[in-house]
């Protein structure tokens, strides 16, 4: 098998496991949406801010619980199917690859189910022609935060407070998709370039991706 | 003379916590070399 | 032991030769005595970019050799970088509050990339704390070093684009023109800190390795025999 077939095999199955056992849309999506719910009520009764912060509220909450999503217990994730794959010769850098399809997949469900949550919920001042440049950005931030997901999940695998311990470690490393993803709307609305701010996205998802595939033997390893 | 106060609790606190830390480290060697 | 000491003894000289100079320098005269903390803000916050990128060499070194003692750099220079990252906090909160009125400052891609790297370092100490196996401990530090060196840079630039485009100038001075004997106080602390940093780290890792070695000394019977593993079954 090549690598993208390999990679699309594992996505495939992870995405077959996801629709059976799951929780990203059992679990992640609802804990999300009523964290959508808890700013309003926490802010006041100042409704205009409402309206101000929800693109704001939606990119916080939609990368702080996303990387849940990230962080999913997959197919491979007990050491007897991962020494399966090493027997099978599957390469390191497809299972990567193939579990960062499935995860930005879920995660793009994700995030555009929120997004229509944070319209209806918030009323959010958009700025025209927003739908495409948001729509690119939440692309892209999907990706980038998968990627990152998907790292701090096998470093911390097997471990106590996995979830908690791996979202520590993505947190501070997924700013740069929290400005990039916001910043595109804020700029299409001060009508100043968009363009900077994808590249940063586009930037963040390769450098990850350099990274994650580098180092996908060393991690397959760490992660036994 | 309270700004002198404030500046030199800075850096007395910011000292104190590297000899803190000097001294963690101290211990844990003495506990060792046993 | 004994040059440990001498090293540690040295570095205390050195901080007093700077405390001296920075309590003897004259002052700005808009901030008073608070343009003093800068002789160890600036240091602190300069040893602790230096601890993360000492942690980082490491990381990417053990990836590489795979050798323990790189994995022992990377470890002591990341407690040694949180040390120095809260200090170096700390003292450009009091700065910032007592002469701009305020502890922090969104317009500083530094500071808030000085933050991140805070909570890098602590999540790298605490992956370490949570992983029993010294060699799975060693590899997975490395990994996530390794992508924080990719990481923090992109968190650098983005901060960066953030404040430029929302044009908050810094309200806090680079480099502002400073009279000569701040000039000479600040760098004797630029100097002094930084050996401190080195001599602790030594001293770090003299810990380190003696720990080890007990360790290494302390195996109980039982543990020499292991499960078999996949990996290590050549002969099937």
């Amino acid at each position: 098998m090549s690598f993208w077939d390999q990679a699309l095999e594992i996505a495939r199955v992870d995405l077959r496991i996801e629709r059976r056992v799951g929780d990203v849309l059992r679990i992640v999506l609802p804990f999300a949406v009523v964290a959508l719910l808890v700013f309003p009520l926490a802010l006041g009764v100042d409704l205009s801010a409402v309206s101000r912060l929800g693109p704001a509220v939606f990119w916080a909450i939609g990368i702080l619980f996303g990387m849940q999503i990230a962080l999913r217990h997959t197919a491979d994730d007990r050491p007897e199917r991962r020494d399966l794959y090493s027997l099978l010769g599957v390469d390191p850098s497809a299972r990567f690859v193939g579990r960062c399809l499935s995860g930005s997949a879920l995660m793009v469900v994700f995030l555009l189910v929120l997004l229509l949550a944070t319209v209806v919920l918030y009323s959010p001042d958009l700025p025209e022609g927003w739908l495409l440049p948001v729509l690119a950005g939440l692309l892209l931030t999907a990706i980038g935060l998968t990627e990152l997901g998907t790292l701090a999940g096998e470093v911390t695998a097997g471990l106590r407070n996995r979830t908690t311990l791996a979202s520590l470690i993505v947190a501070p490393l997924a700013l740069p998709l929290v400005i990039g993803a916001s910043q595109t709307l804020e700029s299409l609305a001060r009508h100043t370039g968009i363009l900077r701010w994808l590249i940063l996205l586009v930037a963040t998802d390769l450098a990850l991706a350099v990274a994650g595939v580098a180092l996908a033997r060393p991690l397959e390893e760490a992660s036994r | 003379m309270s700004d002198l106060f404030i500046v030199v609790g800075t850096f007395a606190l910011c000292y104190a916590a590297i000899i803190g830390y000097a001294a963690r480290l101290h211990l844990r060697r003495r506990r060792v070399k046993d | 032991m004994n040059r440990i000491r001498i090293l540690l003894g040295t570095a205390a000289l050195a901080v007093a030769v700077g405390l001296w100079f920075a309590f003897t320098s004259p002052v700005d005269r808009l901030q008073g005595e608070f343009s003093r903390i800068v002789n160890i803000h600036a240091p602190f916050l300069w040893v602790a970019f230096l601890a993360f990128g000492v942690t980082a060499l490491a990381s990417i070194m053990w990836l590489v050799k795979k050798t323990p003692r790189w994995d022992r750099l990377g470890e002591a220079s990341a407690e040694l970088g949180v040390v120095f990252t809260v200090t170096g906090l700390f003292t450009g909160m009091v700065w910032g509050q007592a002469v701009w009125g305020r502890a922090w400052d969104w317009g500083d891609a530094r500071l808030a990339t000085t933050a991140v790297m805070l909570f890098v370092y602590l999540g790298y100490l605490a992956l370490r704390g949570a992983t029993p196996d010294p060699e799975m401990r060693a590899r997975r530090s490395a990994i996530l070093g390794a992508v924080a060196v990719v990481q923090v840079p992109l968190v650098y630039f983005s901060v960066y684009m953030f404040r430029t485009l929302h044009q908050t100038p810094s309200i806090r001075p680079d480099g502002a023109t400073m009279p000569r004997e701040m000039v000479v106080a600040l760098l004797v602390n630029f100097l002094a800190i930084t050996y401190l940093y080195v001599a602790l780290l030594i001293a770090r890792l003299d810990v380190a390795r003696a720990e080890e070695r007990v360790a290494a000394e302390a195996d109980l019977a039982g543990d020499a025999v292991k499960p078999p593993r996949l990996t290590e079954v050549e002969d099937v």
